[in-house]
């Protein structure tokens, strides 16, 4: 069959766009606009470039209430929500404390240090009446890394949607990926994911109209050897992930799956539980030197 | 164009002529000669003067991949017998000759010569070999004067003969590509070119014990008399490149330049430093130096959408385009098929978080050759056609010129522009 494929740049990752039984032309007409949405939504929430909406707010907002656009007061009320649901464990606030472990040469820093940083989702004032944002921790700073791949997923899937594409394969850097529809010659589109320790035992994954994201650390990665994030935040709680572990979260949303995904990394066991049973319709997987297994 | 139009437009352009030689041309001609067959009839015979280090392996060369372009040495010239001796052992079916007026007396025999003599022994012997009716190729940098340089080009016009100058990356295959992804904009406009040469050792060759006399003849390029050392024995390639690059010759130079680790009783430069600007306003800064080599050579182009790395065959574009992960590849190919497949995702090494590093690509697939073999096959070119290949000459003059003008820049601590009786456009009307 005839297929179109697209490829780009976006949102720090390359980001993959394919539909079966596509015509180019039409093809490239809907990956323009689909460009489009992405580069909007990174102009949006980038904390990279200096022209992006967050990277102003994270500058400003720490001495005075920041008036925010339509879409990024959407976006922040969603957060606020998602921060609600996982009790903290998804926190898009904790840029302060991000910069300072990539900074620091070691990153054995105690965690009564790490844990006194004023930072994260707590002290954010976001005032819903007047569509105002204000940091009242000196470290706080929007991080909508866990988030934003998630968002613009969405946003490209209801492009295509409302444009009657009935069948696609969407993946953002490998880590968030999308399908519309089954697979054109019926039945799920099938995926599979390495296990990361021992590389005979993927984990297969089936999707119709469904996506997944996957979060992990490094610890030690023979040419990342030198990245030090063995710490994992949320909500000013420090946890040390010692594995090299991967959390896979599949869901009807990729927003949810990406959000999720990120949440689920960190957390004390009942901690992940109590977020897991809040959400229906989910799936989750970790990956450890055990090799996959279901949650 | 018109006659008239095309001559002021030569008048106009100073590097008039070089507008002919594209890297294209340069390449056709190289595959076009390649696989050749050539009848044995058909044998081009030349003699090289000068063979010491240079004039053996350019000799060796020939011998032992002359057939490919029908290329054969027949006569040697050497004022120093231990270096006459030297090669002619290698090839002894070759006349030998210590004096190359003698040798050109035998012109008949001859179809071109290669020279290979110091510096400050270049242009007798090409301008006695250019009026003797034969082709020249003559090693870089052209002459230790601007005169002398001069003298050169007005003998080449004058006798319609080929003379190619031994600046080896115009033949270079790397170096061809290159050029063309410039001059097609793949690297976005450039506003700057880098090169620099480091090396590190005294760059003295060695004196019998017995003739101390020796010092200055054997070591000529540390001598002021003979050479400028660093820059026409190494920077004239890399000028030859930058203007190569401008399609234009430099506005202007500034320098400067030390005794400051070798100090034996040398007379040139043991570090340099040099500016040159074209008049678009970019900038061509060369250094070079003998006393550390961590960074060995390179020339680096530098425009808004890429960077040319041209001595290490690499290409580097700004935005780099995003790969396609095998998963992608797997899946379209799959589609396109009609094969229901599972899409590998990420593999064993995959680390979803972390941003691409990007290792540029190679400008031509395979880093083979720096030209000097493909240098033959133009001049090859050149000798059967009888007639010089256009635009070539004028890279290896002006390559010459600039690398004397930098030298003057680095003596007066002035900025040097080109004095007007050296543009040869005049000869190109
Ligand atoms: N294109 C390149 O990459 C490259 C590389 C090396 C050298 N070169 C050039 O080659 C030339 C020679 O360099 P080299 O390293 O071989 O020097 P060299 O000193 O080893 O050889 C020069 C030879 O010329 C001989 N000679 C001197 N005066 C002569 C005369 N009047 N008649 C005949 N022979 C004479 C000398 O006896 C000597 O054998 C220089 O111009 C140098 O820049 C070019």
């Amino acid at each position: 069959m005839k297929v179109f494929h697209h490829t780009c740049f976006a949102m720090g990752t390359r980001f993959n766009l394919v539909i079966p039984n596509m015509e180019k032309e039409r093809g490239e007409d809907l990956a323009n606009k689909a460009t489009r949405i992405l580069n909007e939504q990174e102009a949006i929430m980038s904390s990279y470039r200096e022209d992006s909406e967050v990277f102003k707010i994270n500058r400003y907002a720490r001495q005075q209430k920041v008036k925010l656009s339509g879409e990024l007061f959407e976006i922040l009320k969603t957060c606020d929500q998602y921060y609600k649901k996982t009790r903290g464990a998804f926190d898009p606030a904790l840029l302060g404390v991000t910069s300072i472990i990539k900074s620091t040469s070691n990153s054995q820093q105690s965690h009564t240090d790490l844990q006194s940083i004023a930072s994260g989702w707590k002290h954010v004032l976001l005032d819903t009446n007047s569509a105002t944002i204000k940091f009242t921790g000196g470290k706080t700073g929007l991080d909508l890394g866990g988030f934003g791949k998630g968002w613009a997923m969405e946003k490209i899937i209801t492009y295509l949607m409302a444009e009657d594409i009935e069948s696609a394969f969407i993946s953002f850097g490998e880590s968030t990926v999308s399908v519309i529809g089954e697979h054109p010659l019926g039945g799920p589109w099938q995926t599979t994911v390495p296990d990361i320790h021992n590389y005979n035992s993927p984990l297969d994954l089936d999707l119709v109209n469904e996506s997944f994201s996957i979060s992990g650390l490094k610890i030690k990665t023979g040419e990342n050897e030198n990245r030090k994030s063995p710490h994992i935040f949320n909500s000013g709680e420090v946890s040390i992930v010692k594995e090299d572990i991967r959390i896979l979260v599949k869901s009807k949303s990729a927003l949810e799956a990406e959000v999720l995904s990120t949440a689920l990394l960190a957390g004390n066991f009942e901690k992940k539980n109590q977020i897991l049973n809040t959400f229906d319709e989910i799936s989750v997987f970790e990956c450890g030197l055990k090799g996959w297994h279901k949650k | 164009m018109l006659e008239q139009n095309r001559r002021a437009f030569l008048r106009n352009s100073l590097l008039a002529g070089t507008a002919v030689l594209t890297p294209f041309s340069l390449m056709k001609l190289l595959a076009g000669e390649k696989g050749k067959i050539i009848s044995p009839n058909d044998k081009i015979h030349v003699g090289i003067i000068g063979t010491g280090s240079r004039g053996h392996h350019l000799a060796y060369l020939i011998k032992e991949y002359g057939h490919e372009i029908g290329m054969e040495v027949t006569a040697l010239c050497d004022v120093y017998q231990p270096h006459l001796d030297h090669t002619h052992a290698m090839i002894p079916e070759a006349k030998t000759y210590k004096d190359h007026r003698k040798m050109l007396e035998d012109a008949r025999e001859l179809d071109g010569v290669i020279i290979c003599t110091p510096l400050f022994v270049h242009a007798e012997p090409t301008i006695d070999a250019l009026e003797t009716g034969l082709h020249v190729l003559c090693e870089k940098a052209m002459e230790r004067t601007l005169e002398a340089t001069y003298a050169m080009a007005e003998a080449h016009y004058r006798t319609g003969k080929a003379l190619h100058i031994g600046h080896q990356r115009l033949f270079d295959p790397k170096f061809l590509r290159g050029m063309n992804k410039v001059y097609e904009g793949d690297l976005g406009k450039v506003t700057q070119i880098r090169a620099f040469w480091h090396r590190n050792n005294d760059w003295r060759r060695p004196v019998p014990e017995d003739q101390p006399e020796l010092e200055r003849f054997i070591n000529w390029r540390l001598y002021r008399d003979y050479s400028c050392g660093l820059l026409t024995e190494l920077a004239s390639h890399h000028i030859q490149v930058a203007n190569w690059v401008k399609k234009d010759i430099p506005v202007d130079v500034r320098g400067t330049g030390s005794i400051s680790f070798w100090k034996d009783g040398r007379e040139v430069e043991d570090n340099v430093a040099l500016i040159f600007t074209y008049k678009d306003g970019t900038q061509f800064i060369y250094d070079s130096m003998i006393q550390n080599r961590r960074h060995g050579l390179e020339v680096q182009v530098l425009g808004h959408k890429g960077t040319l790395e041209l001595e290490t065959n690499n290409f580097f574009l700004e935005d780099p385009p995003p790969q396609k992960p095998a998963g992608i590849i797997q899946l379209l190919h799959d589609l396109e098929e009609n094969v229901l497949g599972k899409v590998p995702i990420g593999s064993s090494s995959w680390d979803p978080e972390v941003a691409m590093t990007y290792k540029g690509e190679p400008i031509v697939p395979e880093n083979l050759t720096d030209g000097t073999w493909e240098q033959f096959t133009g001049f090859a070119k050149a000798i059967r056609e009888d007639k010089p290949i256009p635009g070539l000459f004028e890279e290896g003059y002006y390559g010459s010129i600039w690398t004397l003008l930098g030298q003057q820049a680095i003596d007066s601590g002035k900025v040097i522009q080109i004095p007007k009786k050296y543009n040869i456009s005049k000869f190109l009307m």
